[in-house]
């Protein structure tokens, strides 16, 4: 069946047929939010600075949010640049008081992964305390199975 | 996806050629600092965001990869600038500390008035988040893939936030 | 396709970023094609062109200058790199035996305390605070801590050597930290 369109319209048809490959693409594409979770211990976390990269699979990152203690959550700093590849350096530092200790949830890198669940390194590559005092801490990655708004 | 040819002004300034600076300066230079007006209201304002913006973007050379247009990539640029200068003066109105990026620490910033008439109500009880998805799409007319860039989000949220705008929008007019 | 476009098809189509499916169904679904023009009108209402804010020709002066500054650094840098690697070592020495010799001519006149005290300076204008000979966020951390101490501020952590140490100075050693173009251990 052919159908009369308007010439107004019928430009408008001709630029939709554009990003067809870019509709496909997103299709099979899923988001998936990653924790970055530290744990320090009975010391209080006052500033960390964190590198993520993708080691193995297709992964490209896509959104950075805060973390969940007040002191960490908004978004940390992180290069612009780093959205739509696959290595980020994430850092944030708190003055409150307060500060949070034990267990800590401190941000979530937000994922665009294609096919077979891909493989994240990450690094610590610095961390304070509230007397901006370096402090040891253990960090993981913790990929959440349900996925964020989509 | 950016221009070609502003992807070409991108890779000449990569490689030094500072007629492309000043090219990249005069493109986007009514825009940055128009929507620094919108964010701080005062030209005074804008026009100091206007250089931070672009002494921050300099420096982001050699090595500058486009993966939007640049529009997407400086309007957080803009934004932070606009917040971390309101902050100083205490200005900011917070509203949503939800999904933030960092810089946004206060939550939304203020903007200068939306369109007058029936929209204006209809947008101001949006969602904070929706509300900037909205006037990224009809204000500063960009592209989901830009608003994708400059808000940090996934562009499948870009696409469930305005659909959600769109309803209320569409439904209410 | 059978269903009528929704109303996220519809902005998408306007702004030619929807599937070619929603445009065939539009072009022949009177219904979604009123939609759709419905939307156009809303869309320019909605439409508010950012304010023309006249810029000073002494403001275009100076970010072209920096422009210019810059793009006289980026060509250095690749210059730089373009050297023969084992010239690289003749071409550094140059600018240090020069460097070598003011220092030398400096010390002579002052005394040697002058090297000491104008050390740890360069080393915060860098955004190292606490001169560990890394930038890092616990050098944010400390500039931030000093700041809402309200204790007296140091000239050299002017960041962005604005005549202020503020908050723009902090972000600005914070987004040094995370930036991907430096090397980090």
């Amino acid at each position: 069946m052919r159908h009369r369109l308007l010439p107004g319209r019928a430009a408008l048809m001709a630029l939709a047929l554009a990003p067809a490959a870019l509709a496909l693409a997103d299709e099979v594409a899923r988001f998936r939010p990653l924790d970055i979770i530290v744990d320090v211990g009975d010391r209080q976390l006052a500033a960390y600075q964190i590198e993520l990269v993708v080691r193995s699979g297709d992964a490209t990152i896509v959104g950075v949010e805060g973390g969940e203690p007040a002191a960490f959550k908004a978004a940390p700093y992180y290069d612009p640049a780093a959205l739509a590849g696959g290595r980020i350096v994430i850092a944030a530092y708190s003055t409150d008081d307060p500060l949070p200790s034990g267990r800590v949830r401190v941000a979530t890198l937000h994922m665009r992964e294609l096919g077979e669940a891909p493989r994240y390194q990450v690094k610590v590559l610095a961390a304070a305390s509230g007397d901006g005092q370096p402090l040891s801490i253990a960090v993981e990655v913790q990929p959440r199975t349900t996925g964020g708004e989509r | 996806m950016a221009p070609s040819d502003e992807r070409e002004l991108v890779a000449r300034a990569n490689q030094g050629d500072a007629a492309a600076f000043e090219e990249l300066y005069r493109r986007h230079r009514d825009w940055v600092v128009g929507l620094a007006w919108r964010f701080v209201g005062n030209r005074d304002d804008a026009l100091d965001v206007l250089q931070e913006t672009f002494a921050a973007l300099f420096d982001r050379f050699p090595g500058f990869a486009l993966t939007s247009s640049l529009r997407g990539y400086l309007y957080p640029v803009v934004k932070h600038r606009c917040i971390s200068l309101l902050r100083k003066r205490r200005r900011v109105v917070a509203i949503d500390e939800a999904r933030t990026a960092r810089g946004d620490l206060a939550g939304e910033l203020a903007w200068q008035p939306d369109p007058p008439g029936e929209f204006a109500e209809i947008i101001s009880a949006l969602p904070a988040e929706q509300r900037e998805v909205v006037r990224l799409r009809f204000a500063l007319d960009l592209k989901l893939e830009e608003i994708a860039q400059a808000l940090a989000i996934p562009t499948g949220t870009v696409k469930s936030r305005l659909h959600n705008a769109l309803k209320v929008l569409l439904k209410v007019v | 396709m059978t269903e009528h476009s929704t109303e996220l098809d519809l902005e998408l189509l306007r702004t030619g970023e929807a599937d070619p499916a929603i445009a065939r169904h539009v072009a022949g679904c009177a219904q979604c094609r009123d939609r759709l023009a419905r939307l156009e009108r809303d869309a320019r209402a909605l439409a508010m062109p950012l304010a023309a804010i006249e810029v000073p020709a002494e403001c275009d002066r100076a970010i072209l200058a920096l422009a210019r500054r810059r793009a006289g650094f980026v060509a250095e840098q690749l210059e730089r790199r373009r050297r023969p690697r084992w010239l690289r070592p003749l071409y550094a020495a140059v600018p240090l035996a020069a460097a070598a010799s003011i220092i030398f001519f400096v010390t002579l006149q002052r005394g040697a305390q002058a090297p000491q005290a104008t050390a740890p300076l360069a080393a915060a204008a860098t955004g190292d605070i606490n001169r560990d000979g890394r930038v890092d966020i616990v050098d944010a951390l400390l500039l931030a801590r000093a700041l809402k101490s309200d204790q007296p501020h140091d000239p050299a952590w002017d960041q962005n050597r604005d005549g202020r140490v503020d908050q723009a100075d902090v972000d600005r050693i914070a987004q040094a930290a995370v930036s991907l173009q430096r090397r980090h251990p």
